[in-house]
């Protein structure tokens, strides 16, 4: 049913990695993905794997919920992991099942895909575990003011992010009702084939569009007799501060490039 | 309660379009500080773009409205115009912004620009008046109805407004909630002396106010004290308006020739007449 | 078609803010009566609603229509909702199709009726909501009033021709004039045949139509009988916190003040009896 959604999966406890300023998560999932980017080599996923388990121990989540967030991602990890194994052809030969040649190279690029991805997924989703989806956009929106000049909406961009956030519940809500509406006049939504069952959406989806539309239109005028005219002249009430820790994390990150990046410049 | 002129209409017509009958007709009408005046009328009565044209959401076709002495049509103050009157909505869910009731409070006070410093004193003096304290951590969605109305009257009174217009915005809650909003704004009128412009179609409400106005037809129909108003039960029925309950009793008792005073409103106003009416009726 | 509620338990499993729990809930609705269903929001009475035409399952149980288990194996709950019709708050924020006509026949296509049966449902259901056929019937459900809208949604489920009407909430919202063309619409139709269950906060529309009241508290019966009879008890519906008529108000307060005045559902009653209360000087008034 439409109300097992969750929102988000913010994992609410007090912990450093919780309190750095949100800017400075975003940044460092930036550069977290490109280390993982630069990893070429097995042996060099060990100091990402650690990185990964410190911030996990920091942020105090639990190492179920992290390996949960690869769920989702399972028949990709299948694939991704196949395909490089089968058609990935190299000089030293493996296995050999009838005509298929299975080559060290295959392997190796095959775990090194499969290892990426799941380093991708869990690393980002730590940036989603510890920060509040509103302290997130509060964060990206100051992040892309510099882009301003170019003319990025960021505070419109952010503003919509809030105003989503804020109404996905009661629409949702609102789904549930509408269905149960149709429902009791008859509407069947789980029987036919996949026609009939789009088609039977339209007496859930046209109500509900007009809804959040005439939504929208209310809280317009709501925000223009609360005086909203844009980003132009607002101050915030949450104000964002760089402190010590976020410099901690930042040189974290720095001791992980530093790591990747020497064996290769050394050898 | 000083009597100098808070909210002006004169001559006042609105067209939604060209060529469309006048959603509101000539209108004009001083509403003075510290006034709480009930606007009643059916739908399409007018009521609403009253509403609508007190805080320049909407501008006069014809006429001018005035807020404290500021033109709506001036766009340099109409920003000071909407933080003077504030308004608050029908639909309870579509007016609050952010997804905690301490940030939504914040959010006027961060669009005229207040510094962040100023504002958790502002928030928390505004909740309190509005008996919200306790839920400052709340996600909107998760409050009844009459809260979601308090929340979004406290997110106006940070904003300090002389004024308050409620469209309607009990319509859509059950009687706890109307309760709830009433007695709010009721103690805010006496105790912040904020005028406030109270539309509704509940006769209880308006039998509250210190003037009623009837609209009908984008024109005011009627315009006197509660007592006034209500006593006009005949008016009121061709208006398509009802009366409160003991009001009609009073009519009823009327008609069956007990001689009983037309302006009563409530049940405490009836006890009274029953006992000027036979004081041997009742033995205290 | 009596329904009946047999002990009747609910515990929602996922989130309670779409249903609240009931319990053990037993309740007959009887044919051709007005029963209100009255209570504090939270109290249950929409999630009571929705399972009279098993859009809601009781958790243990049962519910009886014309004496058949709706919620056993094998029960033909979709034929089932077709009588028992049930109108939700806001029925009108449910409205889809381009014209009148095509959404009031939304329900009698689902129950596979022919053309020509469909065509005659529509015009017989309009006509009891007191909507004009030929002028209404090919005009957009979203460009009329909010009071004509939600009588096209009662429109939608009187198409279907139910046996057992249930509103929930159905005059919230509208003003005074709608509010009584549309509790004109109900007691013709209670009139004419259908049972009525009606969720109602208005204590004054309740008093004027309902034949028998029904009181839930945080999911559980508390009260029913005769309107008469659950008004009376003042006491106990103030400590629910519920609001009663003004007309029983007032009877409390003279009897306090010593005017031997018996409680009266209706207006004109009231009236009666408070004049001869008067006239008589307070001696004996009934």
């Amino acid at each position: 049913m439409l109300r097992d959604i969750t929102l988000g999966q913010y994992y609410p406890v007090d912990s450093p990695v919780h309190r750095l300023d949100p800017r400075t998560k975003v940044i460092l999932t930036f550069l977290y993905i490109i280390a993982v980017f630069l990893v070429g080599n097995l042996w060099l996923y060990l100091p990402v794997a650690a990185y990964l388990a410190f911030a996990t121990w920091m942020a105090r989540l639990p190492a179920g919920m992290m390996l949960r967030s690869l769920r989702p991602m399972r028949v990709l990890l299948v694939i991704t992991f196949v395909l490089n194994l089968f058609f990935f052809s190299g000089a030293q030969e493996l296995v050999r099942i009838g005509s298929i040649v299975i080559w060290r190279e295959g392997l190796l690029n095959a775990l090194i895909f499969t290892f990426r991805l799941i380093f991708l997924v869990t690393g980002s989703s730590i940036l989603t575990l510890t920060t509040a989806p509103v302290t997130l956009t509060d964060g990206l929106e100051r992040l892309a003011s510099p882009l301003r000049i170019i003319r990025f909406p960021a505070h419109e961009m952010a503003m919509m992010m809030t105003i989503a956030l804020r109404f996905i519940p009661t629409l949702i809500e609102e789904a549930d009702k509408i269905m149960k509406a149709q429902t009791a006049r008859g509407a069947d939504f789980e029987t036919g084939n996949l026609m009939a069952r789009a088609r039977a959406m339209i007496p859930l989806l046209v109500p509900l569009f007009i809804s959040a539309f005439r939504r929208a239109g209310d809280l317009a005028m709501a925000m223009e007799a609360r005086c909203y005219r844009g980003g132009e002249g607002r101050t915030r009430l949450h104000q964002l501060k760089y402190g010590r820790r976020d410099a901690l994390a930042l040189l974290s990150m720095l001791a992980l490039y530093l790591m990747i990046l020497l064996p290769g410049w050394l050898a | 309660m000083t009597q100098s002129p808070h909210l002006t209409l004169s001559e006042l017509s609105y067209y939604y379009e060209p060529g469309a009958p006048a959603a509101l007709d000539r209108v004009s009408l001083q509403i003075p500080r510290g006034q709480f005046l009930a606007v009643l009328g059916h739908n399409g009565s007018g009521k609403s773009t009253l509403a609508k044209l007190l805080n320049g959401l909407f501008l006069p076709t014809q006429g001018s409205v005035t807020v404290s002495g500021m033109d709506t049509r001036d766009d340099a103050r109409i920003w000071d115009i909407r933080r003077t009157a504030g308004m608050v909505f029908q639909n309870p869910d579509n007016q609050l912004v952010a997804t905690q009731v301490y940030d939504d409070v914040a959010f006027g006070l961060e669009n005229i620009g207040i510094p962040p410093e100023e504002m958790p004193a502002r928030i928390d003096r505004a909740l309190e008046m509005t008996g919200m304290s306790q839920f400052k951590q709340h996600a909107p969605h998760l409050l009844s109805g009459g809260q979601k109305q308090r929340v979004a009257i406290a997110g106006i009174l940070a904003m300090q407004p002389e004024a308050l217009i409620l469209d309607e915005a009990t319509a859509m809650l059950d009687p706890q909630g109307r309760r709830e909003v009433l007695d709010t704004v009721l103690r805010l009128n006496r105790e912040q002396g904020i005028t406030v412009v109270w539309i509704t179609h509940f006769m209880e409400e308006a039998a509250r106010a210190q003037r009623v106005l009837v609209m009908d037809h984008g024109r005011i129909a009627m315009d006197g004290t509660p007592g006034e108003i209500f006593s006009q039960v005949d008016r009121l029925r061709e208006l398509r308006l009802d009366v409160p309950p003991m009001t009609r009793l009073a009519h009823l008792l009327q008609e069956r020739g007990i001689p009983i005073s037309s302006g009563v409103l409530t049940v405490d106003d009836m006890v009274e007449e029953v006992k000027r009416l036979c004081p041997s009726c009742l033995s205290s | 078609m009596p329904i009946v509620l047999e002990q009747l338990s609910h515990h929602y499993r996922s989130c309670p803010r779409v249903s609240v729990a009931l319990e053990d809930i037993s309740l007959t609705i009887h044919d051709g009566e007005l029963l209100a269903l009255i209570g504090h929001t939270g109290s249950g009475k929409s999630t009571l609603a929705q399972h009279l035409n098993g859009l809601l399952e009781p958790t243990s149980g049962r519910v009886l229509v014309d004496g058949e288990d709706i919620n056993q194996k094998g029960a033909r709950r979709r034929a089932l909702r077709f009588r028992v019709g049930l109108v939700f708050q806001y029925p009108e924020h449910q409205l889809f199709e381009e014209t009148v006509f095509k959404d009031i026949a939304f329900g009698p296509k689902n129950m596979g009726l022919t053309g020509q049966q469909v065509d005659q449902r529509v015009r017989e259901a309009m006509a009891r909501v007191g909507l004009d056929f030929e002028e209404m019937k090919d005009r957009s459900p979203f460009e009329l009033s909010g009071g004509q809208m939600r009588r096209v949604a009662l429109a939608g489920v009187l198409a279907m021709q139910p046996r057992v009407l249930v509103l929930d909430e159905p005059t919230a919202g509208l003003d005074p004039r709608a509010r009584d063309f549309l509790l004109g619409d109900i007691k013709r139709l209670n009139q004419e045949g259908t049972t009525v269950v009606m969720i109602s906060h208005a204590m004054d529309d309740v008093a004027r139509l309902a034949t028998r009241v029904a009181v839930l508290e945080k999911g559980r019966l508390v009260m029913q009988g005769s309107t008469l009879e659950v008004f009376s008890q003042q006491e106990r519906l103030a400590a629910m916190g519920l609001d009663i008529p003004d007309g029983f108000k007032l009877a409390r307060r003279l009897r306090q003040a010593g005017l031997n005045m018996a409680d009266h559902v209706h207006p004109e009653e009231i009236a009666d009896a408070l004049a001869a209360a008067i006239r008589g000087g307070g001696g004996d008034a009934a």
